[in-house]
């Protein structure tokens, strides 16, 4: 965990220094193919285990209720940030 | 980046070529996918600090702006959390990890496939990434199907949270489709800005 976080702040730090340099570093296309190649090996690793496609009927309806409140959580939220954050801004100015 | 029909297709492609069996063990070995990852991670930080927007996203940073992608995150986990409670998914800590990809499936899943396999082993890590891949797509299309409307009716804030890490990319056009509501752009940019450093956090945090 520690590596993949000190790799995202390297980036971020090499991106910020480059940017001031002048330089301008195009990483869609390499994130792009390297998103694509974990895919692939992902699929691989999903399909080498039968076990898994057997189980994935089960795994979907967990899968769709986790997906759909973890959105319903955040539009939950949403409405207090509307009243506690903007509701207290617009109060102020009033 | 994450959206394209080729990785949908990419991922079936990989699901066939493993079910007949012809690939060898060293291709899904952890070190190469532990390398990609890195080389991945690398890679998202590098298009972010080199973002010709960067000082103005940096700029444009107050608390108010702050604080959204914080109550999008504990909004998320709290939700979350009941769903584990409920659901026989695996443990909490595990399904809560699950949840905090806020639609960013291909990272959240690799993430959690890279760090998980050593505790549970790599078939019951599969497992949970697959799930993780399915939530993450199930978040992502809610919010493509809802953020439009929400957005339309004046909750940008909120269309803007439901959106979670795709508040950056494919679902700005729609969150800002009115020109009244142009000026919540940064707002959506350093929203999907926060939760993608956060994915990473917050996956540790629950996978440690």
């Amino acid at each position: 965990m520690f590596t993949i976080l000190a790799l995202l702040v390297a980036g971020v730090l090499c991106g910020i220094l480059l940017r001031r340099k002048g330089r301008s570093v195009h990483t869609g296309k390499t994130v792009s193919a390297t998103v694509a190649i974990l895919i692939f090996i992902f699929g691989i690793s999903i399909g080498s285990r039968r076990e898994l496609i057997d189980q994935l009927p089960e795994l979907g309806l967990p899968a769709l209720a986790i997906g759909l409140l973890g959105a319903l959580g955040s539009l939950a939220a949403a409405s207090v940030y509307h009243r506690l954050v903007l509701g207290k801004k617009k109060g102020g100015r009033q | 980046m994450k959206h394209s029909l080729l990785l949908p297709s990419l991922l079936l492609a990989g699901v066939a070529v493993g079910l007949t069996g012809i690939v060898p063990e060293a291709m899904t070995n952890h070190r190469v996918t532990f390398s990609l990852l890195c080389l991945l991670v690398v890679q998202v930080g590098l298009g972010l600090g080199n973002r010709s927007d960067f000082p103005r996203i940096i700029r444009s940073l107050d608390l108010r702006t702050l604080a959204l992608p914080l109550f999008t995150i504990v909004g998320t986990l709290l939700f979350t959390f009941i769903g584990a409670l409920l659901l026989p998914i695996g443990s909490v800590r595990d399904t809560m990890a699950l949840g905090s990809g806020f639609g960013y499936y291909s990272l959240s899943s690799l993430l959690i496939l890279d760090m998980r396999s050593q505790a549970l082993g790599l078939e019951a890590a599969t497992a949970l990434a697959t799930t993780a891949l399915l939530i993450n797509i199930v978040r992502e299309v809610t919010a493509l199907l809802f953020c439009g409307a929400i957005a339309r009716r004046g909750r940008v804030p909120a269309a803007i949270s439901v959106a979670g890490i795709n508040s950056m990319d494919v679902c700005l056009p729609m969150i800002a489709s009115r020109s009244e509501h142009q000026h919540f752009i940064p707002m959506a940019m350093v929203h999907g800005i926060a939760l993608e450093i956060s994915v990473p956090l917050l996956i540790g945090l629950f996978c440690m």
